[in-house]
């Protein structure tokens, strides 16, 4: 679960890197570039599915008196 | 002034019972009345295992009862009681079978008035300040994107509601604990539901609940319970409201808001800011590649241009090449036509040339072959003419003879040998 979480995160970053990657260079490679598009594309799909409206979950957790 | 707490109103007996079916009896009936108590602390006494026993005493009347308190619930209380202290005690009592005297069990203490409770306040806000339990360097960040979340409140109240309502639906997982939140009495709760959340690996704790008054909040300066969010091993967040004073536990925890419902947002912030990083993302990250692509197809027709103009040079210099091959070409076959009929022209004239000199030299082998035949001896023999020779050699002249030579006379067909007899010059000769 943490490492989903990390994901998000880690997407988001490696998503502005590439949007500044591009805004950084002034003459861009089309092959190089496209692969920056290929891979942010990929994690463009994971992080939506991530962000998709997913219901919350709810657990009740009873105390243990017996631990006092 | 007598108050009746539903107390059944009276339990009879005809036959006697034993001492300790009584006091079982009165500590069954006594375990029933929990109440609060309002008095002032006398007779403070502090035993060696850390026990408490002192006397609660009725102001007006100066009517006692004698109180205990344990030292774990001392401890919990956070209250600091001294000789003449108003405060409001709660608990049950029992009478101690082995010398009949009625105690008082304390379950919590609390100052009595505001003055009080804001001192209690600031000496622990004081203390725990010292220690850097509220030091920002010591808070930790919240998880941007946290997936489950422990929740501690009560059931009951409205907060749970504000906050499950307002919680974004991105799939969290939510551990509850429900617990009570009101007053000096919800400590013990609150401090068995930290407890218990430990357990469970959840990636932020949130303690919440509605605004209320300061001594409704009481709980929340609980010393301990202070401590154990501080020391909690994932970060805190306090949605506690408070009176005046942010309450202790806010400060101790990692993050601190008023409502139950700026909690929720908190928590889905980090969502909700994705999901708009996401939709920039894509679109500038979209617009940047159109814009290499729109520049590369410019340079590559400016390129293809080039190239064409380039190609159109070297076609139009290859044209003009080819034009002068070709014309080159014609007049080298021109030359070819005309070499052709001087070699055919010159062909002729040599073999005329060589045809009229042959005929010269033909007529002049005639003439040369007429004028041999014409000159030959033998044919002047013929007709008369004879060579006279002298020791072999032709005699031209008289003078080359003399008398008595003998002379070779050749004729036509013979030979005579003779003498000279005698000689006959010509006088002009």
């Amino acid at each position: 679960m943490a490492k989903k979480e990390n994901n998000l995160g880690e997407n988001l970053k490696k998503l502005s890197d590439i949007s500044r990657w591009f805004e950084e260079r002034e003459d861009v490679d089309v092959e190089e570039g496209l692969k920056k598009v290929k891979e942010a594309a990929k994690l463009i799909k994971e992080s939506k599915k991530r962000l998709q409206e997913i219901e919350n979950e709810f657990e009740e957790v009873k105390k243990d008196l017996d631990e006092e | 002034m007598c108050m009746s707490y539903g107390v059944p109103k009276k339990i009879t007996s005809e036959k006697p019972i034993s001492v300790r079916d009584y006091i079982s009896l009165v500590n069954e009936l006594l375990k029933r009345i929990e109440v609060k108590v309002i008095g002032e602390v006398s007779g403070l006494k502090k035993a060696s295992s850390g026990h408490l026993y002192f006397s609660l005493r009725d102001e007006k009347t100066g009517d006692v009862i004698n109180c205990a308190i344990w030292s774990s619930v001392y401890r919990m209380c956070g209250v600091d009681l001294e000789e003449g202290m108003q405060v409001i005690i709660s608990g049950t009592a029992d009478i101690y079978r082995e010398r009949g005297t009625f105690t008082f069990k304390v379950r919590t203490v609390e100052p009595v008035g505001e003055g009080a409770l804001k001192k209690a306040y600031d000496e622990l806000k004081e203390k725990l300040s010292r220690e850097g339990l509220f030091d920002e360097e010591k808070k930790r960040e919240v998880p941007e994107f946290p997936k489950k979340v422990g929740l501690i409140t009560s059931k009951k109240g409205a907060a749970i509601h504000d906050f499950i309502n307002n919680l974004e639906k991105v799939g969290f997982k939510v551990y509850i604990c429900d617990t009570r939140v009101e007053g000096q009495e919800a400590v013990e709760d609150l401090l068995l539901s930290l407890k218990r959340m430990r357990k469970e690996e959840v990636d932020v704790l949130v303690i919440t609940r509605g605004g209320g008054s300061l001594q409704s909040l009481l709980a929340f300066d609980n010393e301990m319970l202070v401590r154990e969010i501080a020391d909690f091993p994932v970060p805190v967040i306090a949605g506690i409201g408070h009176h005046e004073d942010i309450t202790l536990s806010a400060l101790a925890a990692d993050k601190a808001l008023s409502t139950p419902t700026a909690t929720a947002n908190f928590l889905t912030k980090g969502y909700q800011s994705a999901r708009e990083n996401v939709f920039h993302l894509e679109g500038s990250i979209k617009k940047s590649y159109e814009n290499v692509l729109y520049r590369k197809n410019r340079e590559f027709i400016s390129f293809f241009n080039e190239i064409a103009g380039f190609f159109r040079e070297i076609l139009e210099e290859y044209r003009s090449v080819e034009d002068l091959a070709k014309r080159s070409l014609l007049y080298m076959k021109s030359i070819i036509e005309e070499s052709k009929k001087n070699v055919v022209s010159l062909g002729t004239s040599i073999s005329n040339c060589y045809r009229s000199v042959l005929q010269e030299k033909r007529e002049k082998i005639d003439n040369i072959s007429q004028l041999i035949r014409a000159n030959d001896p033998k044919r002047q023999l013929s007709l008369g003419y004879a060579i006279v020779r002298k020791k072999g050699r032709p005699v031209k002249s008289v003078r080359e003879i003399k008398k008595e030579d003998s002379m070779e006379t050749s004729f036509f067909d013979g030979e005579a040998v003779s003498e000279v007899k005698e000689i006959k010059k010509k006088k002009y000769g």
